[in-house]
């Protein structure tokens, strides 16, 4: 498996060996996962909105 | 003294809405899943990956599901895979052997003739023989119908890039195409249990579960569990997870990385599958004992919110009785009181509600599409009543006074007393409506009810009565064994494109 083994905080954090080279393809799936990732708070935002609407009514009709 | 009495009332109350509130926590952290920045460790492996699939009868999956591995995107020769029929009876040998024949090294026959012992033997079996030469960098577990889409592998194998990460695993979605209302519930509940509440696991570094139906494992991990799974439960994938991160490594779930899965299409067929399910889980509370709550011995497994997450499931029912105990005593002790508690228990419910089934929608817009109906009648509709009810009281007292008077529905009339001790004994008793409905449908009478009678009870209330078949499963000791779930292949092959 590469890239090979490394010790220490070393093996987590320099997991890309300096040779190696990745594909379009690995970069832009890569790319296209962590946009989904990071959408995800945006879209709870927008519910968090709506609760708080509803929340607001609640408070407003009572 | 009858106020603290009063107090602790009111807690076991809310703890009706713990499910809930715990499940808002986890979509919570999913959504913040981005800023432990998952992919800033991974990178373009390809290890040699051993898959094995444990396959007993399963002739009407296993050649389609052979069929999708080999044609994944991931280099051939980095691939093998190891089918261990368990002594199958029926076409699943020539099957097996076809595939083998037509690839041959890259498929292998793994014949038991004395098969039977269960799932985790069988996966055993297939680990010990490919443990016997030096090839294989990693291990791949996944069950006999899984179709994999064509990266599911790659974008799982990337995260082994970080030599911490011992394990990962894939979102499994429900597959069955027609899907019925079994399947729409089940599809629905995966984005919850999975796209949502995993996410939130990989957010506080601790993951409940690899999915039984695909978990990829390093070899230094597996070898480091002795180089195979658990025997002792039957949750052997939960308990693979929990040793491989008491190892020291860590587990990670790949939302992106799916995996279709052919899920039981009657409430009978479920409860059979998820009784196993949920009478492992007590297991491992109990065999995890000293994990829980002690984050500085074991790190994020130990920590309170895994802990919370944990107890959300595997104490639901325990839950749901508290919260009707405080209600139906508060009722005949002071009533006001027992309103308050019920409007809070409610509101709350309804606002938890809110947000995890719109999330829910949001997170997997496809699965939403399909099961939104599902999502809105996953509490039944008695339960989403209450919850309109909780949350617009209110409004509705408010605009619609004479109308409620007309019908009765005055708070302290008759009629409204008699509903109000209903609605307080209700969380509890759509549990035993539930199993009364499993037991319907396992009669094979009235078959045309199920459906309506479950849109009205609750998928919810269904998987706390499951849980409580699990307890008394545990408790009463009965037999252990690996109750097959019947696979016709019913996941649609497109789905794989």
């Amino acid at each position: 498996m590469s890239p090979p083994p490394r010790d220490g905080v070393e093996a987590r954090l320099l997991v890309r060996h300096p040779d190696e080279v990745w594909s379009d393809e690995f970069r832009d799936e890569v790319r296209r996962d962590q946009r989904f990732e990071g959408s995800l708070l945006r879209r709870e935002i927008l519910v968090l909105l709506l609760i708080a609407g509803i929340i607001l009514l609640r408070i407003l009709a009572g | 003294m009858i106020e603290a009495i009063d107090i602790v009332l009111f807690a076991m109350v809310i703890s009706g809405a713990t499910v809930v509130v715990v499940g808002c926590v986890q979509y919570l952290l999913a959504s913040i899943h981005v800023l432990r920045r998952p992919y800033a460790r991974v990178s373009e492996v390809y290890p040699r990956v051993a898959i094995v699939i444990p396959a007993w009868n399963e002739g009407a999956v296993i050649g389609r599901t052979i069929d999708t591995l080999m044609a994944m995107q991931y280099p051939s020769d980095r691939l093998r895979v190891y089918v261990v029929d368990d002594g199958s009876t029926d076409e699943t040998p020539e099957i097996i052997a076809e595939r083998s024949e037509r690839w041959q090294g890259a498929v292998v026959d793994l014949r038991r003739e004395e098969g039977g012992q269960g799932k985790a033997a069988a996966i055993n079996y297939g680990l010990t023989r490919i443990q016997e030469d030096d090839w294989y960098e990693a291990v791949m577990i996944i069950d006999s119908d899984v179709l994999l889409t064509p990266t599911a592998l790659r974008r799982m194998s990337r995260h082994l890039a970080d030599q911490l990460v011992g394990g990962v695993t894939a979102y499994i979605k429900e597959g069955s195409r027609p899907a019925n209302y079994v399947n729409r519930f089940v599809g629905f509940e995966y984005i919850t249990a999975q796209a949502a509440a995993r996410r939130a696991q990989n957010t506080i570094g601790a993951q409940a579960c690899l999915a039984g139906g695909a978990q990829l494992i390093r070899r230094e991990a597996l070898e480091r569990l002795g180089g195979e799974l658990d025997t002792l439960t039957l949750a052997e994938d939960t308990v693979t997870t929990f040793r491989i991160q008491l190892a020291g490594y860590l587990v990670r779930f790949e939302g992106n990385a799916v995996v279709w899965a052919e899920e039981p299409d009657t409430i009978t067929a479920l409860w059979k599958q998820r009784v196993r399910w949920a009478r492992g889980n007590t297991q491992v509370t109990w065999r995890f004992r000293r994990v829980w709550l002690h984050p500085l011995r074991v790190g994020g497994l130990g920590g309170p919110t895994f802990a919370s997450i944990w107890a959300s499931v595997v104490f639901m029912p325990v839950f749901m009785l508290a919260a009707t105990t405080g209600l139906v005593v508060l009722f005949f002790t002071d009533r006001a009181m027992s309103i308050q508690a019920f409007r809070f228990l409610w509101a709350l419910t309804g606002c938890a509600f809110i947000f995890i089934t719109c999330s829910s929608l949001l997170i997997d817009p496809e699965t939403g599409r399909r099961c939104w109906r599902e999502g809105l009648f996953f509490p039944g509709a008695i339960n989403l009543t209450l919850i309109v009810v909780g949350l617009f009281g209110p409004i509705f007292t408010a605009q619609l006074g004479p109308q409620i008077d007309a019908l009765g529905l005055r708070s302290g009339g008759t009629l409204a007393t008699y509903l109000l001790l209903f609605a307080d004994l209700w969380l509890t008793f759509s549990i035993l409506c539930a199993y009364l409905l499993k037991r319907l449908d396992e009669s094979g009478h009235l078959r045309m009810l199920v459906q309506p009678l479950l849109y009205i009870v609750g998928y919810g209330p269904l998987l706390c009565a499951i849980t409580v078949g699990g307890y008394i499963a545990e408790l009463s000791g009965s037999e252990q064994k690996w109750e097959k779930t019947e696979k016709v292949g019913r996941v649609e092959e497109q789905l794989t494109v």
